[in-house]
């Protein structure tokens, strides 16, 4: 892996992305989503920190966030703050449907800026998908007084989930405009698959046409 | 595809300026913050002016969710870039494709180890044609962050299902190239309405046929054959479905199979 601010091996410039929080606010289903698209939903939690490579397409051509997610129980905490050396920008998680992660937030906040002096991040309100929410936006306001950028998002209902990593983009970048656009789409290539994996793959595939699809509504694929 | 993406792009960056000015809108505000938070003025009439959009859709008893996107304002805090980039082409990888199939989708992988399916994304499902070389492939991105999800070329032969507890859901194998690798993939696909379904399914047939035209018929002739009737099959009770009810079609279907 490259070091912090170095380019990767394939010449994409990266950066590392310190990703913190109470324990259960959502942080590695968060980073999953962004991953391989799946929303899950068992909670096990992270031991020490895992480091996720998540790569953007933008304007300004590909960049890639290493993104290390720490664990936020306390007894799996492992270095802690001997995560967050290099970070260069971070997002401190809490889950409004319970006000104590909230009220932890500050001393996340504390924490890390210990180590990492002056770098964007990102305050989030993760699982505002939920009705009956514990910390309503107007009591957000740890935000103001640390001149951090605050997101409402849902990891399940993938609201505003990618604004985290637009805004942290752009001030890494130093362009307030950027954006995010289309990954390049490069050919796929034919594949010939005999007949023996081709039959495999037919009785897989029977057993998973039976299998439910996760729970969910249509609201996110309505025409 | 990349036209359709257009005005989200767009309309991201229209809201900005509006977010980063608010105070000609909000002057009132601004002056009156201005007494007591001195040099902050602006950004305290920004924090305001949030508060105070978000207050009536909460006393409405409005959606969290909206009521959260007004209340949002963005930070002011500046920093040293860290890296340069400049402006790159853009380029979308589909310049030359014109897409046979386009409609609004989830998308799932079916996880062997785990014996469950699992949601890979929300975003367009396309079926793409080739002007030149007349290859046609399945390409699905990503909402908002545009990445890629699904990305094969459709072989003649394959079979797409209706998914047993959906008729809203097709299922297929393929060995997908999404993530720029070779991947043997399960994939579901799930829309709308049972009406989109089924016409995915019958696109999908029909690009698979052209591509049998175009590269020859797989190794396993059986196989292909089973599969084309299957198909033929399945364009008949589509045609018949135009006209009576989608359930009595699923039925045909499985009868068929």
């Amino acid at each position: 892996m490259a070091l912090p601010g170095q380019q990767t091996p394939d010449g994409v410039p990266s950066f590392k992305l310190v990703l913190v929080g109470d324990g259960g606010t959502g942080k590695t289903t968060f980073v999953k989503r962004h991953l391989t698209g799946e929303f899950e939903k068992k909670y096990e939690p992270t031991i020490g920190v895992e480091v996720h490579p998540l790569d953007f397409t933008t304007n300004r051509g590909k960049i890639r966030f290493y993104c290390w997610d720490t664990a936020g129980q306390e007894k799996f905490g492992g270095l802690r703050d001997g995560y967050y050396i290099h970070g260069q920008c971070a997002i401190i998680m809490f889950d409004v449907t319970s006000r104590l992660t909230y009220k932890n937030v500050p001393t996340w906040h504390r924490d890390l800026c210990r180590v990492c002096e002056n770098i964007p991040i990102v305050l989030c309100g993760n699982k505002v998908d939920v009705k009956n929410r514990q910390v309503k936006p107007k009591q957000v306001t740890f935000h103001r007084k640390k001149n951090l950028q605050y997101h409402e998002i849902s990891a399940k209902s993938n609201y505003n989930y990618e604004k985290p990593f637009l805004y942290l983009a752009r001030k890494l970048v130093g362009d307030a405009n950027l954006h995010f656009v289309e990954q390049v789409a490069l050919a796929p290539p034919e594949v010939q698959i005999d007949i023996q994996q081709q039959q495999e793959y037919e009785k897989q595939l029977q057993e998973a046409a039976n299998m439910p699809l996760p729970d969910g509504d249509d609201d996110d694929i309505a025409e | 595809m990349s036209s359709e993406e257009q005005p989200t792009v767009k309309a991201d960056t229209a809201e900005e300026p509006k977010a980063a000015s608010p105070t000609p809108i909000f002057g009132a505000s601004s002056t009156f913050g201005g007494t007591g938070f001195g040099g902050f003025a602006a950004q305290a009439a920004a924090a305001d002016s949030g508060d105070a959009a978000a207050t009536p859709a909460a006393a409405a008893g409005g959606d969290d969710e909206e009521e959260a996107a007004e209340g949002e304002e963005e930070c002011k805090a500046e920093f040293k870039p860290v890296v340069q980039l400049d402006e790159v082409e853009i380029s979308t990888g589909e310049e030359e494709e014109e897409a046979l199939f386009d409609a609004k989708c989830k998308l799932y992988r079916y996880d062997n180890d785990a014996a469950e399916w699992k949601e890979r994304g929300v975003g367009q499902g396309r079926i793409l044609k080739h002007k030149e070389n007349k290859k046609i492939r399945f390409l699905m991105r990503q909402d908002k962050t545009l990445k890629i999800r699904g990305n094969h070329i459709i072989m003649p032969g394959t079979k797409v299902q209706e998914h047993g507890g959906s008729d809203k859901a097709m299922v297929w194998s393929c060995v997908d190239f999404a993530d720029e690798s070779q991947r043997m993939e399960l994939f579901c696909i799930r829309f709308a309405t049972p009406e989109r379904a089924q016409q995915f399914q019958a696109a999908y047939h029909d690009a698979g046929r052209q591509m049998g035209e175009l590269i020859g018929q797989p190794d396993f002739v059986e196989q292909s054959e089973e599969s084309k009737a299957a198909d033929e099959l399945a364009a008949e009770v589509e045609a018949k479905a135009k006209v009576e009810e989608g359930g009595e079609a699923k039925q045909e279907t499985a009868a068929a199979e």
